[in-house]
């Protein structure tokens, strides 16, 4: 020991409180304790951070910003840090202990509260729609980082009382002690961060996961109090000794009684959860089939009716998103990240509208295709239902989940024909839209299972750039990709999540433009109807009159001619589309979407 | 001191997002990815905090001075490092490679702070020393939440990655300028090797300060080399 301990020590013990301090821990133990404890913090985060993603919507802005509060807590803790010693300090690790496991249980049902409330009184009743000085979800994910911050501030707590505890007073002396600390609390959070991410690929409920960490966490802080117990009970009256045994029953009583309470409640909160979102967020489209809840100021009513009335919801995790279903028979829909994809009355108009005009304006039937996205089968369903010459159909999803539901859910299979299973033409690949396309790379698809040479027709039929993932599919590089994989003469058509003729001076479509614009598109037509709206892009020129298309030679006497048809005159009725020239657009009015470019590109979903 | 930590934890954390941010671009699935990165950033911190832990350094201004030069190098290329690896399909490889580095030189800074902290209390019994090293500690956790917070809301958008990486290269060589300080004060150098001495820390600024006005260009060339535009046709 060195004098410095030796004076620390010596100052220490003329203290009274620590008269009766116990012989020190373990080195081991004091050690492990700081890897749980670490590993529980950073467990409890990264899962706060995937509950407030799923009601935001947005990973990177929200898992940044989580992670961001996180920190804060345990900066402006550690900084300000703890003047007590020896048990003093011990009873502040309980207590922030107990701090943290409650404030972790209690994230869920709060943040599901706030989500409920906001929905009611922003959708419901409008009360909020024309007030608000930010967008409401953020002010929603903003509120849920009072957890991350107390989560933070706990934790904070927690490395306080390593670094200032492993001193002569509570374990023995360690040789470069706070570096040490700093080493197994960054174990701790690393083999935290790894166990995150296989839940994440695993799919696990998040919620489900903060059940089982505030176990281990209650387990450690049960060791803490038994500890804590053994330090006093040498000098401790039976008074003392009472108070003492009360004080367990109150910190570990409310954590039991939540514990409890989430472990039987977080499926039905969840269910709520759900039908709020999806029964009031998509309650005109709702409307429309009789499912929508029929709102009042007595909104709790409502909400009964809500968890009484409507379907439930199905609910399954990928590692890539989350996909919710309803499969009750003429209420079927999905909806992936929140967002709505498919559903029964809409499905086969949405997509004959993408499918058909790109081929009228193209004028001609293609050989080729490639379907970007897709993964629910309906617009390879649709093609397949046109009876074309196809040589072959190329899919590509990077979920392998939702490509299992297109073959096995007996309503989407309905919808898209059974094709995943039955039509030939079509090779389905799981992975990322732009590996695929990148067929110069090492690690891109065997070239055995993918017959080189371009295609005639792009689909794409990807999430909307609402969130960085997709924003990828939107920029400079992959429409670069785009045009090195199409023939000369071939098109792309994309469902676009804005009327372009309408907004066309929005920032957004400026930077659509010019981004296609950069890639070497020369001409686009874009046409739109209900709340749908498509664009298909070439490099050559397109059918100047698309209702008297060469390719309707093709079906002449065919069975879907009048379909056909129909479709055409719906979709580029008078005033309904519009041709632009790409290679007019200005060149310096904007930035282009691009991957170095990360933060332009998303979008407000205005539904969200 | 604390000026430095927290310099330096921005840094190292803005360093951990840049790097995520590009293979989250090239490779898709942001979620996976940022937690990989952050996973093997965290990893990397505890065996940094762990050499030092075990190891007793006493030149530690001079081994400061090391890492921020060599992270000043190192930081402005990192976009241009896992693009062009891209191209041989080794993003993610380079990516792991560069995340454990970033962590395990910044892992070693905050130990080595600290260790000054403790030789100073052993210096003079009334510095508190329980109270610096929580002080440190907390402004290294306050510099990481700035980062988190300015990258993907300030940085990112408005300086792209390129641009991102090169600002942090600045201000690794910029926070290298502090214990280089100390080191001058500790050790009676000649004008002939503190005249080498700032030349190469000026040097480590230009280069970060050049990447930094190009960035622009080079993100451009970065997307052409990457991903050509030219169809079969052309």
């Amino acid at each position: 020991m060195n004098s410095s301990y030796k004076t620390t020590a010596n100052r220490s013990q003329s203290l009274p409180t620590l008269i009766t301090m116990p012989k020190s821990a373990p080195t081991w133990l004091f050690f492990s304790g700081a890897t749980l404890l670490a590993f529980c913090s950073v467990l409890y985060e990264l899962l706060l951070a995937k509950i407030i993603v799923d009601i935001t919507g947005d990973s990177i802005t929200w898992e940044s910003m989580t992670i961001a509060f996180f920190l804060a807590g345990m900066g402006f803790r550690a900084y300000f840090g703890m003047h007590d010693k020896g048990i003093a300090l011990l009873d502040r690790l309980i207590e922030a202990e107990r701090s943290i496991i409650l404030a972790a249980l209690c994230s869920y049902p709060f943040i599901v509260g706030v989500e409920l409330l906001y929905r009611v009184y922003f959708y419901d009743l409008g009360i909020l729609r024309e007030q608000s000085l930010i967008p409401p979800i953020v002010f929603v994910g903003l509120i849920s980082q009072i957890f991350s911050l107390a989560i933070g501030w706990a934790s904070g707590a927690e490395i306080v009382f390593f670094l200032s505890a492993a001193s002569p007073e509570m374990v023995k002396p360690i040789k470069n002690r706070a570096a040490k600390v700093l080493a197994v609390y960054h174990l701790g959070a690393f083999l935290g961060t790894g166990f995150f991410v296989s839940l994440t690929l695993r799919g696990s409920d998040p919620t489900r996961a903060i059940l089982g960490v505030a176990l281990l966490n209650s387990g450690i802080l049960i060791l803490g109090l038994l500890w804590r117990k053994q330090f006093k009970s040498d000098s401790q009256s039976i008074q003392q000794e009472k108070i003492s045994q009360l004080r367990t029953l109150q910190i570990l009583s409310p954590i039991a009684v939540l514990f409890l309470v989430l472990a039987i409640a977080t499926e039905p909160l969840t269910a709520l959860k759900l039908k709020n979102r999806y029964f009031n967020q998509y309650s005109t489209s709702f409307d429309q089939q009789g499912l929508s809840v029929n709102h009042n100021p007595w909104w709790l009513k409502s909400t009964w009716d809500l968890l009484t009335q409507s379907p439930s919801i199905k609910r399954v995790r990928t590692p890539y998103q989350v996909i919710d279903r309803i499969d009750e028979p003429g209420q079927e829909s999905l909806f992936i990240n929140g967002r709505f994809q498919i559903d029964r009355m809409t499905a086969d108009d949405y997509h004959s509208s993408l499918v058909i005009p790109a081929m009228a304006l193209m004028g001609k039937v293609p050989e080729r295709i490639l379907i970007l996205g897709g993964g629910d089968g309906v617009l390879a369903g649709t093609l397949a239902h046109l009876e074309l010459k196809i040589t072959q159909v190329d899919l590509v999803d990077i979920d392998e989940e939702v490509i299992k539901m297109a073959k096995e859910v007996p309503w989407i299979r309905s919808l898209n024909g059974d094709t995943l299973n039955q039509w030939a033409p079509l090779k389905v690949h799981v992975m990322d839209a732009i590996a695929f396309l990148r067929e110069d790379m090492p690690w891109g698809y065997p070239s055995k299972q993918r017959q080189n040479g371009p295609f005639d027709l792009i689909y794409i039929d990807l999430t909307y750039p609402y969130e960085a993932d997709s924003v990828r599919f939107y920029s400079l590089e992959f429409f670069r990709m785009i045009r090195k994989n199409l023939r000369s003469l071939g098109a792309v058509a994309l469902g676009v999540p804005f009327d372009l003729q309408r907004s066309s001076q929005e920032v957004w479509v400026k930077q659509f433009l010019w981004t296609l614009s950069k890639a070497g598109f020369s001409e686009m037509t874009t046409y739109g109807f209900d709340a749908s709206n498509f664009a298909v892009i070439s490099n050559a020129p397109q059918v100047t009159s698309p209702l008297s298309s060469p390719f309707l030679a093709y079906f002449k006497n065919h069975q879907n001619q009048a379909k056909i048809l129909g479709r055409l005159q719906k979709s580029f009725a008078p005033l309904q589309w519009t041709r632009w020239k790409l290679s007019d657009i200005p060149k310096s009015q904007a930035d282009v979407f691009s991957l170095l470019n990360p933060g332009h590109g998303t979008i407000e979903d205005s539904f969200y | 001191m604390q000026f430095f930590a927290l310099m330096t934890a921005f840094c190292a954390m803005g360093f951990q997002l840049t790097l995520a941010q590009c293979i989250t671009g090239l490779l898709g699935g942001a979620v996976l990815q940022y937690s990989l990165v952050i996973g093997l950033f965290i990893g990397s911190l505890g065996m940094g905090a762990a050499t030092v832990a075990w190891k007793n350094y006493p030149r530690q201004y001079e081994i400061l001075f090391a890492i921020e030069c060599l992270l000043s190098w190192i930081t402005p290329l990192i976009a241009i490092i896992i693009f062009k690896l891209d191209a041989h399909g080794l993003a993610l490889l380079g990516a792991t490679i560069l995340s454990i580095l970033g962590g395990f030189l910044s892992g070693m800074e905050l130990p080595l702070l600290v260790s000054d902290a403790e030789l100073s209390v052993n210096a003079s019994t009334k510095i508190d020393e329980t109270n610096q090293i929580q002080r440190l500690v907390g402004i290294d956790f306050l510099g990481t939440f700035a980062a988190a917070v300015a990258g993907p809301l300030v940085l990112f958008p408005l300086l792209n990655l390129t641009g991102t990486s090169a600002f942090l290269g600045i201000l690794s060589a910029v926070a290298a300028g502090i214990p280089l300080r100390l080191i001058l004060i500790k050790n009676n150098f000649s004008n002939k090797i503190k005249s080498l001495i700032f030349s190469m820390s000026l040097c480590n600024l230009i280069f970060s300060v050049g990447l930094f006005a190009e960035r622009r260009s080079i993100a451009q060339w970065l997307s052409d080399q990457t991903f050509t535009a030219m169809s079969e046709e052309d």
